[in-house]
């Protein structure tokens, strides 16, 4: 049943898009099968490989075909060959960037053992196609989540209950933050140059909250329809901007894309030039993170996205023996204080990130920086803080319950306060998603991926 | 039964969750009690935008003096903008009458007014004017007024006259008004964000700005603006539709019910661009002034066509349907002196 349902959510936006689900998950539940019982090496290599590619060409096709297109003809230009780039311009599967990674991980998964295929091919179709994370993720493995489909599940009140809080969570970031952010941070992002510092810096923090409450509160809908139906998947952000370096921030963004590149792409290459000692890391993490980027999008901001965290990451690679060395402060308030500045700059040198990947063009980017670096004026000042304010009162709840989920270690602590507290959350929710809840808003930015 | 069962475990139900709904409904209801948060509405509001919201804060902010007769010009805004309030208020100041303008953009068809005539009639005025335009009978109906009050009264008419397609077509809508009925924050939600946002800049660049006048047009439109629309409406602007019927008919029963209430009952033909008469047939303009004679002396409130008004020239209009200044000083004084002529109102002197 829930196949069918799955299949039909998907087929309301287009069902010609059917196909490439069917065919995918029919390719690698074969594959999977072939893997597990031949002891031919070539043979299961030929089927791993086989699934990859699939999976890749429907990826390339749908996703890269018009990028690869226009760069080759831009290229050639460079040499006085002109030829015209062929663009398909067709429309972008949704969610195909998220269950071809999702059907991969299970080849992969069975390629190196780490989980034996299943018999049913309705389990496996119910894997690719389930329909919370269908579109946007969490991109979940298919040992954490193929078991759970297989085995009956129990539904229990309590994660009925949790499973709903999430939804009207995630509901909340969507429509109250992050569609409200749109309305700053596109405005300013879409507009021509020249730019004033102070606005691209707000722009930049409005979007650094869209980007997230966007994404966040997909995951937390998807995940608490999943517990509502007794599925546990896997928690996708855990308080990002609480981190204090680029390995955290990764371990605690998009933790099932992380993951993946992780255990499917990072290690294998780390492991492969282990010979070149920390600059094999470097360049596993380089190779990784250039693809991450280009897995968001088809675009050079993207791609320089990537390598931005590439080199974030790398930096820290080098410099952590030497951090290791300081001696540790003892002082608790000296500790907390210097714990808060590191969050600090941090959540700025991810927001400079931020700045690559919400541009419009590379000459964009450049040209807000120069404008933060060069053009930082409070000029127009009440315009400045009329979005200021808005900027405030949209984050400020956010900002309050992550404070509270990062000090008690729990997402769910709202459900274990006091029972006044709750109540007035509520209200104060109902009000705020009743008033200022934007309704016909904007599709989630990740269904673009 | 199972102690899990989800019904049958009291103690497992989301009370909390459940308080908090309440709460929210219970809060909404104690702000709507309050006079000062319409009158903050009122003054925040802008123009056409923030219509419907200025309407209900205009009538729940209406004080209930004894001995003042409070006078309501109701309709399009047609009647938003071609009295001069003010100006009315200050004339018949001796006579203990005051004006309160209730207009709101639209066609105010009779469907619209009909929706909201117990809000009116609540609040106990001495005189209703209502001011009406051959597009209030003849153009297919505006759902808008109907998304902002659920008045269930409407339905069967609107099953006799235009057909179960009518309420199907617009389900959405109705539901909308049912949902909105229940919750202020709902209704209006819309205004009440950029009323917020507008106080909000007010006080950023500490000036009161005058948000209603924001959308207020003061420049006349040019002569091609008025070929173009003629060419465009081809004779057909305002037609026979579905909803003339219904409109006639809710206008019978609204006439008659606030007649009833002994409340004095005026309607006018609001004074159109000459050049509008080219937009349609001439018979339309025929039944439609018959029928409002017609019913008038029937129901017996008065009707205020075309020949009883002022003379009004291309000259007094800034486009089709709404006067200008010197328009809206005519049509003004016609109304102070008919009022006071009529003995609708008499002086304290």
């Amino acid at each position: 049943m829930l196949l069918v349902a799955s299949y039909i959510f998907y087929a309301a936006w287009d069902w010609r898009f059917l196909s490439i689900l069917f065919i995918i998950a029919t390719v690698d539940y074969f594959c999977g099968l072939k893997i597990y019982e031949s002891g031919d090496e070539r043979i299961r290599n030929f089927f791993l490989i086989l699934s990859i590619t699939v999976n890749l060409c429907f990826l390339g096709f749908f996703k890269y075909f018009d990028f690869f297109s226009t760069n080759l003809a831009a290229f050639l230009g460079h040499f006085s060959l002109k030829i015209h780039p062929l663009i398909l311009k067709i429309a972008l599967p949704l969610g195909i960037s998220f269950y071809t990674f999702r059907s991969m991980s299970y080849t992969i998964d069975v390629y190196t053992g780490k989980m034996k295929p299943t018999r049913n091919y309705l389990d496996y179709a119910l894997f690719v196609a389930f329909f919370p994370v269908l579109l946007a993720g969490p991109i979940t493995k298919a040992s954490d989540f193929l078991p759970q489909i297989i085995s009956s599940r129990k539904l229990n009140l309590n994660s009925f209950y949790e499973g709903c809080y999430l939804m009207f969570w995630g509901l909340f970031q969507k429509v109250f933050i992050a569609d409200n952010l749109t309305k700053i941070a596109d405005p300013l992002f879409n507009s021509p140059p020249p730019y004033n510092g102070v606005m691209i810096l707000l722009a930049i923090y409005a979007f650094a909250f869209q980007i997230y409450c966007d994404f966040a509160g997909y995951s937390n809908i998807a995940r608490g329809l999943s517990k509502c139906m007794g599925f546990d998947i896997v928690v996708n952000f855990n308080l990002p901007y609480f981190s204090t370096n680029p390995k955290e921030f990764w371990r605690r963004w998009h933790i099932s894309l992380s993951t993946w590149l992780h255990d499917y792409l990072f290690s294998p290459i780390a492991f492969s030039k282990r010979g070149w000692g920390k600059w094999g890391v470097i360049f596993a993490l380089m190779v990784t993170f250039i693809l991450c980027g280009f897995w968001h999008g088809a675009a050079w901001t993207f791609i320089i996205w990537g390598a931005y965290q590439g080199i974030l990451l790398a930096t820290q690679v080098l410099l952590e023996p030497r951090f290791k060395k300081m001696p540790l402060q003892k002082n608790i308030f000296v500790k907390k204080i210097w714990f808060f500045i590191k969050v600090v700059f941090f959540f700025h040198l991810v927001c400079f990130g931020w700045l690559l990947f919400r541009a419009q063009s590379l000459t964009q980017a450049y040209r807000m920086t120069e404008a933060l670096i060069c053009n930082f004026k409070f000029t127009n000042g009440s315009e400045i803080k009329f979005i200021s304010i808005s900027l405030i009162f949209y984050t400020c709840i956010l900002i309050i319950i992550q404070i509270f989920q990062f000090l008690k270690n729990d997402h769910l602590f709202i459900l274990k306060t006091k029972p006044a507290l709750r109540a007035a959350f509520y209200v104060v929710c109902f009000c705020l998603l009743t008033i200022f809840g934007v309704s016909g808003g904007k599709e989630f930015i990740y269904f673009q991926f | 039964m199972g102690k899990n069962l989800f019904i049958f475990n009291f103690k497992k139900l989301p009370l909390v969750f459940l308080v908090g709904v309440l709460l929210f409904f219970a809060i909404q209801l104690f702000i709507a009690q309050l006079k000062s948060f319409w009158e903050f509405c009122y003054s925040y509001s802008c123009l056409i935008e923030d219509d419907n919201i200025r309407f209900e804060a205009q009538l729940r902010i209406i004080p209930d003096i004894i001995g003042s007769k409070k006078i309501f010009l109701t309709g399009s805004s047609q009647a938003r903008t071609d009295f001069d309030v003010e100006y009315l208020n200050n004339k018949l100041k001796n006579t203990n009458a005051i004006f309160y303008n209730l207009g709101v953009a639209g066609q105010a068809q009779p469907m619209e007014m009909f929706i909201v005539k117990n809000k009116l009639l609540r609040k106990k005025p001495e005189v209703i004017v209502y001011v009406s335009f051959v597009g209030s009978f003849y153009e297919d109906c505006n759902y808008k007024r109907l998304r902002c009050y659920f008045y269930p009264a409407i339905l069967p008419y609107m099953l006799k006259y235009v057909g179960m397609e009518s309420v199907t077509g617009h389900k959405k809508d109705l539901i909308y008004a049912f949902l909105k009925e229940s919750s202020v924050f709902f209704r209006y939600r819309e205004s009440i964000r950029r009323i917020l946002e507008n106080y909000v800049h007010d006080f950023l660049y500490a000036e009161k700005k005058t948000w209603f006048k924001k959308y207020v047009q003061e420049k006349n439109e040019t002569e091609a603006y008025f070929i173009n629309k003629i060419k465009e409406a081809n004779k057909n602007k305002y037609k026979v539709t579905p909803y003339t019927k219904l409109n006639k008919a809710l206008f019978v029963l609204l006439a008659k019910n606030i007649v009833s209430k002994d409340v004095k009952f005026i309607v006018i033909n609001g004074p159109t661009h000459p050049l509008l008469k080219e937009c349609y047939r001439e018979e339309i303009d025929y039944a439609y002034n018959n029928f409002l004679a017609d019913q008038a002396e029937k129901i017996g409130f008065v009707y205020l066509s075309e020949s009883s008004l002022p003379k009004f020239t291309e000259k007094d209009f800034i486009d089709f349907l709404h006067l200008n200044a010197s328009g809206k000083n005519k049509l003004s004084r016609f109304i102070e002196e008919y009022l006071l002529n009529s003995h609708y109102l008499s002086t304290n002197e």
